[in-house]
């Protein structure tokens, strides 16, 4: 069941007036429930899979606790086996399910350089949406226990409906037990502000996903699909606009995952802080998909040694981190150079800093004005842009070919002329459609700038007149309904984060 | 105090919605079939309904049949053709329950293309002009639960279909909501051209034409549709009149298959009283009818539509209208 489909908007009205209605001791259990079903209205044998993924940390948690009673260095070691065989276990869970296949085939490449056949049966198998995030998920908890930070959950019901929790489960944000175990024990009474704010940043969540992100997507599909048949510049209009795509498309998913939960009571992690205003690699990162990256920062980089073992080791750490990044995202070399490219800028960042600073030191560049941001964040976004082109893709080959075909074609005449700009329908969009897409991407940028600012939207809207008030809410459902794209037939387009 | 004012705010908040939402989508929904659907809900009494499809559409003329019946009946005789382009039997039983809700005629003419053999993937394409403009109610819900294969939403609210329709809307959109000269007092929405087919010879599919013994069945679910509809008829004094306005036999094999159709509907359904049938199609020489009388291999043009007319003007002097 996908968010922007028909069966949501039943489903999730029902799901929060019941559980508003029902005593505070079974909320979560009606909660359980209606994620049990949300999950398996994909396909009702994945939430066997969920479930042993539940009850392998549930188990290895409790196991854990078990273990560090006894004293010593039986008692640690035992602990160690717990958490190894747990992390095993799941990492073979996410392997089996989604790098096998990619496996094999890297394999089988790899022998073929040296003329060696070798025959390995690949399995058909189905990728369980969300696999990557409740696993990770999970991945967290025993961690966290394992380290004492947080202590093993003894209820396994309610331990289930923290990795099961529908409006985070299937992409994220990824929590922490910390954060939303302890909620599933807090009381959650109806209040009328907290479900307003809830379904404002749904909706808001809904107009990026299918006015801009779905709006987008068709331009990019034509471009990315039929390269052969555009122009450099082209294929960089389309690259550029596929940055936003997928920030609405995850951004507005985030959203709608968190304002659903904050109606419900809960509080997710903000999960992005205006991205694209980022001056520099590591600032946007910090603000992009932030559930993740602390995830790999907590569990992947910090124990490697982070930057705390001499230069030369961050830099390394930062590389491995941000390449397992990649493969997380998705079995394909594509993806692993993505990861691996975000990391490089990075540390070519931090090696070219004391560089730059002498530059603007012996220029005179003025740092803290206007201008010079904007052109920090120019850079910054052609960057991670550029990025973005090995993700999109349809594989690392596939990259290489376009970029080749890019660089010979780049039409820098054609595109310019009043033919090619005024026939911008023919790249998929009709006029109206694109001049629709241009207004509400100035839109976003205008938002998220202004929030980077630190400018309440929800504060400012709520001290206006009801009119004033209802007319904003009029406009964000009627232009979703009205400028929203629903796919071909009106068939629900799939986030693009769905496939991790 | 205050959380009752909040409840307040919010139900009129819901109702202000539902009320923009409502017009928004009369606004949006395509407009081929709601000219026609205004003129019906507005409209005096149907005294004659022609259904069908395009066929129907293209070839029966309301208005002349109106008015050279109301002179030879003596009496105002409306003929209201609601043959909507590329509807089916099953849809036109809910339509008839529909209509029969506030019109009740003295007869149903139904031409048979729309029994016409159908990929199941076009039924749901075909459902949309007929049930669109149709109120959400309980005989749309049982329609489109019987006739459609998937998206029923949209077909409960034609909105979620039809909210792109943005791009191309025009004043007449809006104006088509209030302003009655624009719903056509006897219904129609045909082609109504002059032009005739460029090649009738063009040898598109040669099979002979199925002789009067040669038979096809009709689907079960349009069995069981039509038997529906013959019933309700029946208990609402109604009579049936199937009709078959002329087209080339040969365009295809589903119009091969159609001439057995219209053999099986006279062979079991025509019992010469309630239920009749006038079969234009096998009388081409009587018409005078030739490809000149075609517009397209399906459909006839203005001169077509004219002996169509004529003929069927002619039949339903010589058998009556009178119950």
């Amino acid at each position: 069941m996908l968010f922007n489909s028909f069966s949501f908007l039943i489903f999730f009205p029902i799901v929060a007036i019941v559980y508003f209605l029902i005593p505070q001791r079974i909320k979560y259990l009606w909660l359980l429930g209606a994620s049990y079903y949300f999950y398996m209205s994909w396909n009702p044998k994945y939430a066997l899979l969920m479930l042993a993924v539940t009850v392998i940390t549930y188990g290895a948690g409790l196991l854990m606790t078990v273990c560090g009673r006894k004293s010593g260095r039986r008692g640690r070691r035992l602990k160690m086996v717990c958490i190894f065989g747990g992390i095993v276990l799941l990492l073979g869970i996410l392997f089996v399910f989604k790098y096998y296949g990619f496996a094999v085939e890297s394999v089988g490449k790899v022998f073929a350089i040296f003329h060696i056949t070798v025959q390995m049966s690949a399995f058909d198998i189905l990728l369980p949406v969300g696999i990557s995030f409740y696993t990770f998920q999970g991945l967290g908890y025993i961690i966290d226990v394992y380290r004492g930070e947080t202590a093993a959950e003894k209820n396994f019901l309610r331990y289930a409906l923290f990795l099961s929790f529908f409006p985070q489960l299937v992409a994220g944000p990824i929590e922490r037990s910390k954060n939303l175990l302890n909620q599933i024990y807090e009381p959650h009474k109806f209040d009328a502000g907290r479900v307003k704010d809830g379904l404002l940043l749904m909706g808001w969540g809904f107009f990026q996903k299918l006015v801009i992100a779905d709006r987008i997507a068709i331009l990019v599909d034509e471009v990315y699909g039929n390269y052969l048949s555009y122009s450099g510049l082209q294929l960089l209009l389309a690259t550029i606009l596929f940055a936003f795509q997928i920030y609405c498309d995850f951004g507005g998913y985030s959203d709608i995952a968190v304002g659903a939960a904050r109606v419900m009571g809960f509080t997710l992690t903000k999960n992005f802080r205006s991205p694209y205003c980022a001056v520099t690699v590591s600032e946007f990162w910090r603000n992009w998909h932030i559930s993740l990256t602390t995830w790999f920062r907590d569990y992947i980089y910090i124990p490697l040694g982070g930057n705390r073992r001499g230069r030369w080791r961050k830099y390394r750490n930062l590389l491995l981190t941000f390449t397992l990044s990649g493969l997380w995202h998705g079995a394909g070399w594509n993806y692993i150079i993505w990861g691996g490219l975000n990391g490089l800028y990075q540390v070519a960042g931090d090696l070219t800093a004391p560089l730059r600073g002498l530059l603007q030191e012996k220029l005179h560049i003025r740092t803290e004005c206007g201008s010079y941001r904007l052109f920090r964040r120019l850079i910054t976004f052609a960057a991670v842009d550029f990025s973005w082109f090995f993700f999109r893709a349809d594989g690392f080959k596939i990259a290489l070919q376009m970029l080749r075909h890019g660089f010979q074609n780049i039409g820098l005449l054609t595109f310019f002329s009043q033919e090619n700009l005024l026939g911008i329908h023919t790249i998929g969009l009709s006029e109206k459609n694109f001049f629709v897409m241009l207004l509400s991407l100035v839109l976003l940028m205008w938002v998220d700038n202004r929030k980077r600012r630190g400018v309440d939207f929800k504060g400012i809207l709520a001290r206006q007149n009801i009119w004033f008030r209802w007319l904003v809410y009029y406009g964000l459902i009627f232009s979703i309904l009205i400028f929203g794209i629903y796919g071909p037939g009106y068939d629900a387009s799939a986030f693009i984060y769905f496939q991790f | 105090m205050r959380t009752a004012k909040k409840i307040m705010a919010f139900i009129v908040f819901l109702i202000v919605g539902v009320l923009l939402f409502c017009f928004i989508q009369a606004l949006f929904v395509e407009k081929s079939s709601y000219p026609r659907y205004r003129a019906w809900k507005a409209g005096k009494d149907i005294d004659v309904l022609v259904l069908g499809n395009s066929h129907a559409d293209n070839g029966i003329r309301a208005e002349s049949l109106s008015l050279a019946l109301s002179e030879s009946e003596g009496r105002d005789v409306r003929v209201f053709n609601y043959a909507v382009y590329g509807m089916r039997m099953e849809q036109m039983y809910y339509f008839v329950k529909e209509i029969l809700k506030s019109h009740v005629p003295e007869l149903i003419i139904l031409e048979t293309f729309a029994f016409c053999p159908l990929e199941d993937g076009d039924r749901d394409i075909l459902a949309r002009r007929a049930f669109d403009v149709l109120p959400l109610n309980r005989n749309k819900v049982e329609g489109v639960n019987y006739c459609v294969l998937e998206a029923r939403e949209s077909f409960y609210l034609p909105f979620l279909l039809y909210h792109s329709r943005w791009e191309s809307l025009s004043p007449y959109d809006f104006m088509v909501l209030y302003d009655d000269t624009l719903w056509p007092a006897y219904g129609g929405n045909g082609i109504y051209t002059a032009e005739a087919m460029e090649d009738p010879d063009d040898g598109w599919f040669q099979q002979a034409v199925p002789g009067p013994d040669e038979l096809r069945e009709i689907t079960p679910t349009e069995k069981e549709c039509l038997e529906k509809l013959l019933l309700l008829l029946e208990e609402k004094q109604v009579r049936l009149l199937f009709a078959s306005v002329p087209f080339k036999s040969q365009m295809a094999q589903s119009s091969i298959e159609q001439i057995k159709i219209n053999n099986y509907l006279r062979e079991i359904y025509v019992n010469g009283s309630t239920v009749q049938m006038l079969d234009m199609n096998c009388l081409w020489d009587e018409l005078d009818f030739d490809y000149n009388d075609l517009y397209n291999a399906g459909h006839v043009n203005s001169s077509g539509a004219d002996k169509v007319t004529e003929c069927l003007l002619e039949y339903l002097r010589g058998s009556g209208l009178q119950k």
